[in-house]
């Protein structure tokens, strides 16, 4: 059965200019995407990985080339219009957790759910549901601060994903993690991904994501240098 | 469940960022507050003055309002009479907004005991109504104020009193030009001298109304001076005075009568503002920059939360709700800084000392005080809300136009 295509990119370049200088991010990157995928970006510093996920992201527009996003173009979208496209259908999750501070966990989750314009009673079920769901039900009242390394990116997982995106980004989320929660942080977002059929890019280097992955794209110098669905997943889907 | 889980995240989201850097949030609520302070006592303190100076008007002997003929207010001739001034006096009377009208006429006069001479306005006076709308010369330094039934009595002040060489008991003679150009010389006797230690000490000289009609030649009223027992109600008092008086006598507030004293306080007034406004302008630049770096310290955080889909307007309500809380809490600290301070000037003051006049206005009670009203509530309110908001918007702004995907590029 044909999947859906979440994301195409086609000659997609970015070059960022610094004063004179002009620096060429991505090189004409081809790319598809598709529903249920569970894929990782990886590649060197500096090779393009976090400008490609910004992109994809709608946190910034192609320099030139064709980029789709949940079947908008993003060339054609508005500042406004990238923003809701990033509140209603993609979720983000970020290296350093960049969880809110004086907000406790539930009030994270639930602060999306609140940009969303949805009501109190809805967004505080929704907000327990998914931290029952991640395991993260009995810290619902503490703050960032009091959390662990890993307690803090499940629940940032759990804010990236309480609205149920279609489409979840993950910016070396395990890199300031140790083996046991990254491995863990893994699990839980395939588990995501198989019940919910949520669909998840990562950029890392971090072998342990690359083992969970079930397609992993390398970008080297802006380019994509290959693009390989592995055969044995995981899970039954790749 | 406590007061701040029952707001949704954004506002609790923005009281808890004031707790986040304790010292920035209490020295710019404290930077703030001081302004708004200063500025709030330099408004009472100016307040209260403009009061005094009014009372002080209107109390020796200007009233809050005068009536007198057509073409006074541009004369102010001694020969002008009202047209029907006991029928206007008798109407002012029996309003129960007035607390006293009384009137007066006026005669040139030189005054001689001996060899002294001196050249006075001699002001004809009810004696009767007088002392309760001319406080000035209520008590009588030497001997006493005049009494109704006291002819061919005066009143002088003690500079006056001294130039002459006279004291209680004893006589003068007083001549005068009448109305028909012929001169007119009578004893008048000096009742009490008035010692206010100013130089209205070297004019005042009052007799009966009825002396000065018979000394002038012309009988009548010059014109009423009438004090209310609500001096705020002066402009719907005049409104509907002014259709019910005889045609070609005019009501007049002490604003046109004095327009000197009344610029002044005008021009008080709006010199107090200035120099507010430039007070509360240098605290909120102060707290604009603290804000802003606020901002910029919070950079990768907007990004995160823009790059979550947060738009401008949220952003915007967040940061505007986080300038409330601050404004909030320099409101409290405004108020408990200038409400003793204001309650202090108002109850206790600052003596000027005996003899002092302001703008030639002669303060009877030479002790100066602040206003303490509830317009400190919602001037503190304005000011402070105000200032907090408008230091804000910039940095509210400069956050609402970061890029996120630069920001979190910077950041990283």
């Amino acid at each position: 059965m044909n999947k859906p295509i979440l994301v195409s990119a086609s000659r997609v370049r970015k070059v960022f200019h610094t004063g004179s200088v002009e620096v060429e991010a991505l090189r004409g990157v081809d790319l598809e995407l598709k529903e249920g995928d569970f894929a990782a970006v990886v590649g060197p510093s500096g090779s393009g990985k976090s400008t490609l996920l910004n992109l994809i992201g709608a946190l910034d527009s192609p320099s030139s080339g064709e980029l789709t996003v949940l079947g908008r173009p993003m060339a054609g979208l508005s500042k406004a219009g990238r923003a809701q496209l990033r509140l209603k259908e993609l979720g983000f999750v970020f290296q350093a957790y960049n969880l809110v501070p004086v907000l406790t966990a539930l009030e994270n989750v639930e602060f999306v759910l609140e940009l969303q314009g949805r009501g109190p009673a809805e967004r505080r079920s929704m907000a327990r549901q998914v931290l029952r769901e991640l395991g993260l039900e009995s810290l619902a009242g503490r703050r960032p601060s009091q959390l662990s390394g890993g307690q803090q990116q499940r629940v940032a997982v759990a804010r990236a994903v309480v609205s149920r995106p279609r489409l979840v980004l993950a910016d070396e989320p395990t890199a300031n993690l140790d083996g046991a929660n990254a491995e863990s942080l893994l699990s839980l977002m395939r588990g995501l991904r198989d019940r919910h059929g949520m669909t998840f890019l990562f950029s890392t280097h971090d072998p342990r994501v690359i083992r969970h992955a079930g397609r992993v794209v390398t970008l080297a110098d802006g380019r994509i240098t290959s693009d390989a669905a592995k055969r044995k997943a995981r899970s039954g889907r790749t | 469940m406590n007061f701040l889980d029952r707001l949704p995240v954004t506002p609790r989201y923005a009281l808890r960022n004031l707790a986040r850097n304790r010292r920035r949030t209490l020295l710019s609520a404290g930077g703030l507050a001081l302004g708004c302070s200063v500025a709030l006592v330099a408004i009472g303190w100016n307040r209260g003055k403009n009061e005094m100076l009014i009372n002080a008007l209107a109390e020796g002997g200007a009233g809050h309002l005068t009536v007198a003929p057509q073409g006074w207010l541009e004369s102010r001739g001694a020969r002008l009479r009202l047209n029907q001034g006991s029928r206007v006096l008798a109407m002012l009377r029996a309003d129960p907004a007035v607390r006293v009208a009384t009137p007066e006429n006026r005669v040139q006069a030189l005054l001689a005991m001996g060899t002294r001479m001196v050249g006075v306005e001699i002001q004809g006076v009810d004696p009767a109504t007088e002392p309760g709308a001319d406080r000035l010369v209520r008590k009588a330094a030497l001997g006493r104020y005049l009494v109704p039934s006291d002819r061919q009595g005066l009143v002088l002040g003690r500079t006056l009193a001294d130039r002459l060489g006279v004291g209680p008991g004893d006589s003068l003679v007083v001549t005068v030009t009448d109305s028909t150009g012929s001169m007119k010389n009578a004893m008048f006797q000096v009742l009490g001298v008035v010692d206010l230690k100013s130089k209205l000490d070297a004019a005042i000289c009052q007799a009966n109304l009825k002396d000065v009609e018979a000394l002038s030649g012309l009988p009548g009223e010059e014109k009423i001076t009438v004090l209310l027992k609500d001096p705020s109600r002066l402009g719907p008092f005049l409104a509907g005075l002014r259709p019910r008086l005889p045609r070609g006598d005019r009501a007049w507030p002490w604003q046109e009568v004095s327009p000197d004293i009344a610029n002044g306080v005008r021009l008080d007034t709006v010199f107090v503002w200035l120099i507010d406004f430039i007070l509360v302008v240098i605290a909120l630049l102060g707290v604009a920059s603290a804000q802003l770096t606020a901002v910029l310290e919070r950079r990768r955080e907007f990004a995160v939360l823009s790059a979550l889909g947060m738009r401008g307007g949220s952003m915007l309500k967040l940061l505007l709700g986080e300038a409330l809380a601050l404004g909030t809490l320099s409101l409290l600290v405004t108020l408990a800084i200038s409400c003793p301070a204001l309650l202090y000037l108002s109850r206790v003051g600052i003596d000027l000392g005996s003899g002092m006049d302001v703008a030639g206005v002669a303060l009877v009670d030479s002790v100066m005080r602040a206003d303490f009203g509830p317009w400190i509530i919602w001037e503190s309110v304005l000011l402070s809300y105000a200032a907090t908001l408008a230091a804000s918007l910039y940095p509210a702004w400069f956050a609402t136009r970061l890029d996120p995907a630069e920001a979190l590029r910077v950041a990283q």
